[in-house]
């Protein structure tokens, strides 16, 4: 179960961030993090993998807090960031490498894991190219390769659809399908409410850096669209 | 041509921060003051220099030779400056598509980067040599003649340095690729050690003792303002025109024609690699260290700045083993009644090469946006500072090596004193590394645009090289004394402080504020 308590964090000098932020998801859950640009949806993904700091609050994955046990916190995660910034120096083999050694990653575990996903993201020839010749989608290719690789049991993703073509689209969304079904924790912000209302069985949604809406989307769907929900929710801004 | 004026000034405005300093968070005001207060710092020191060399050279009769000395050094500087910065940011810089997409002409795009550099480059020596002249034309005269030669020069000064070093810079990095012997440590060596070549050149057949006259020797411009008026001295200015214009004509020709072989020449190293199709899975300590490796070697910048200390002991050490620099026992000169031997000297290059340097007080830094990736993995933060000291410690093995076996068989040192200073070096090396990591892990800059301005200019850089120039006094102090047990006192404390700023790094984070 990921939890979260009360997360306030406001960045210095600045008026902006989250505020008072509860969250609680069960395995299996999809949960759509909604809300305008700014609302503080990627502040929020940040202090929850554990980029940022936060002023108050608790992060909690199981029995593992974030600020108590960050190691085997974060052992238990896989992020994808909204911009791919990898180191551009190494190939996507050597990254694999090196993420599969930090996660203390079995040998034919990583081949068998990998095989699939370098299959099904069409990555097998790319994948020992360097990073900088890759294209936007290319380095969210290899993210979700390295994320998905050693089974996280929270997969947090931060507008992963962006960059995106529709076949690595359709993988994405299916493969979150079946990791929730196994009893994967995913977390995602996006803008695609089409997608989200399909999948997610939770929402979120910010509204300068509040939570304005924190419902089962069953719930949510029973008043009006997502559409219409997230346009009456930003329009008070 | 008002486009490229606009964007000039809206990016440099950006580059010194000035930006920022309208921006509504508070933090990043307060950042942009830090920033553009040391900007000014730095060039007022520079001034204050500047004053102190008038000084000086009036007391010593000598302030004809003014100009001599400061376009001397203003030219190596530059020169030297140009060739740590390299020139990859001025082919392909980080915000080359934006350039690109904007409503200005091909060439101008393509030259935008070299433009900027000559622009910012002459201002500087205009404000520094206008600086000068009011200091020297009351004491030396030629009030008309000084303000030409003044304005000719920050032309010429500036344009030559940069000209000459894209000129090295192109060549060297041609033959190595034609040789097939290119990296960013072979690059960075052989261009700067073909640049400063003519300057150690003429130092050592100089015969002088101060460094002054060594610029002066070495000065394009080779006549004093009692002869600014002769053709000696004309001629010399004509000479420097012509090749100002001749160089400057040649790198625009070739940035303009060939700029695409240029910035696919930088790319040709992000070309497929061989394939192996076998992943292999690493320690995670044996993963960061690699990881850290193809890191450090990415950036020619990196390499550059930090890689002059570790091939410096190594080259000095090979030319006294193999003979080049000959007869080096027998030197000796009396300082204030006491004698400085050649084991002295050596002692003291030794350790201000070890501890001069910055390898770690900008690795967490140069993480730049990848940051992240070390972020959310499961590593601390000692993990990611093994990785990241052990390369440091690394490129200096062959020195201290090469050391220990001068200090051995040519300086005839005992056992017992062999170890202690090999033991000494080794935990000087350890201590400034771990200082240079522990200062970037509480001054982290990570939105960086340029290598430089993480490598030089960083705020761990320049605190971890003050602490290095207070240290330095200290460990040589205790060398020069020649005393074993106050040498093994300093490798206890030494030793000591490494534990507890290790001690300091476990409890650290590299978290985001």
């Amino acid at each position: 179960m990921l939890s979260v308590k009360n997360l306030s964090k406001t960045y210095k000098g600045s008026n902006k961030g989250v505020q008072n932020l509860s969250l609680e998801l069960h395995e299996g859950d999809i949960c759509a993090f909604i809300g305008a640009n700014g609302a503080g949806k990627t502040t929020t993904i940040k202090s929850i993998v554990g980029i940022h700091t936060f002023d108050e609050g608790e992060v909690k994955l199981y029995d593992t807090n974030l600020k108590d046990d960050p190691e085997h916190y974060k052992s238990m995660i896989g992020y994808s960031p909204d911009t791919p910034a990898l180191y551009n120096n190494m190939t996507g083999k050597a990254y694999i490498e090196l993420i599969a050694s930090l996660y203390k990653m079995e040998a034919d575990e990583l081949d068998e894991r990998l095989r699939y996903l370098l299959k099904e993201l069409k990555f097998e020839s790319a994948v020992h190219d360097l990073v900088s010749s890759y294209s936007h989608g290319m380095k969210q290719r290899l993210v979700l390769i390295a994320l998905l690789m050693h089974n996280p049991k929270l997969i947090i993703l931060d507008e992963p659809f962006v960059g995106l073509d529709p076949n690595a689209t359709d993988f994405l969304v299916n493969e979150m399908k079946s990791r929730a079904s196994e009893g994967a924790i995913i977390l995602y912000s996006t803008h695609v409410l089409e997608v989200a209302e399909k999948i997610c069985n939770k929402l979120v949604i910010l509204n300068n850096g509040e939570a304005v809406v924190n419902d089962s989307m069953e719930n949510v769907l029973k008043k009006a669209s997502l559409n219409e929900i997230f346009r009456d929710v930003t329009s008070n801004e | 041509m008002n486009n490229l004026k606009s964007l000039f000034l809206f990016r440099l405005k950006n580059q010194t921060q000035l930006s920022n300093l309208e921006s509504s968070n508070k933090e990043v005001r307060k950042h942009a003051i830090y920033t553009i207060s040391g900007y000014i710092a730095a060039f007022l020191m520079f001034l204050g220099y500047v004053v102190f060399i008038a000084i000086d050279l009036n007391v010593n009769n000598n302030i004809q030779a003014f100009f001599v000395l400061l376009t001397s050094i203003l030219f190596w500087v530059f020169g030297i400056w140009n060739i740590l910065s390299g020139f990859d940011d001025v082919i392909e810089g980080k915000d080359s598509e934006f350039i690109y997409s904007l409503p200005i002409k091909n060439w101008q795009a393509k030259l935008f980067y070299l433009l900027s550099k000559y622009l910012v480059h002459m201002v500087l020596t205009l404000t520094v040599l206008i600086f000068g002249s009011i200091l020297v034309i009351p004491l030396a005269g030629h009030f008309l003649s000084v303000i030409l030669m003044v304005i000719l020069l920050s032309f010429i000064i500036p344009l030559v340095s940069t000209n000459l070093t894209f000129i090295i810079s192109m060549l060297v990095r041609n033959i190595l690729i034609l040789v097939r012997l290119r990296n960013n440590v072979t690059e960075s060596i052989i261009t700067l050690g073909i640049f400063v070549t003519p300057l150690i050149y003429l130092i050592i057949n100089s015969g002088a003792i101060g460094y002054k006259d060594w610029f002066i020797n070495a000065s394009i411009l080779r006549y004093p303002l009692n002869e600014i008026n002769s053709f000696p001295f004309l001629l010399n200015m004509l000479l420097l025109i012509a090749a100002t214009l001749i160089s400057t004509f040649l790198v625009i020709y070739i940035m303009n024609s060939f700029h695409d072989f240029l910035r696919n020449q930088i790319n040709n190293r992000k070309k497929k690699r061989q394939e192996n199709a076998a992943f292999k899975i690493k320690s995670p300590e044996i993963g960061l260290l690699l990881k850290e490796f193809k890191l450090y070697f990415s950036s020619l910048t990196y390499v550059n700045n930090t890689i002059l200390t570790p091939a410096g002991i190594v080259i000095v050490n090979i030319c006294i083993l193999t003979g080049i620099i000959p007869g080096i026992n027998s030197f000796s000169y009396d300082l204030l009644g006491y004698t400085i031997t050649a084991q002295h000297i050596y002692t003291l290059i030794a350790f201000t090469s070890v501890i001069l340097t910055t390898t770690t007080s900008c690795s967490i830094s140069f993480e730049g946006r990848s940051v992240w990736i070390m972020l959310t993995a499961p590593v601390n933060v000692k993990k990611i500072a093994f990785g990241k000291i052990l390369i440091n410690v690394l490129l200096f093995v062959p020195g201290i090596i090469l050391t220990a076996i001068v200090f051995y068989t040519v300086f005839h040192v005992s056992m017992l004193y062999l170890i202690t200073i090999t033991v000494l070096l080794v935990s000087t090396l350890f201590l400034i590394s771990v200082i240079g990591f522990l200062v970037n892990l509480y001054f982290p800059s990570y939105n960086w645009s340029s290598d430089m301005e993480v490598v030089k200019q960083s705020k761990g850089t320049i605190v971890t090289a003050v602490i290095s120039m207070i240290t330095i006094p200290i460990i040589i102090t205790s060398v020069f004394i020649d005393n074993l047990f106050l040498m093994l006192l300093i490798v206890m404390i030494e030793i000591a402080a490494i534990i507890m700023m290790v001690k300091k790094i476990s409890k650290g984070s590299m978290v985001l504020e």
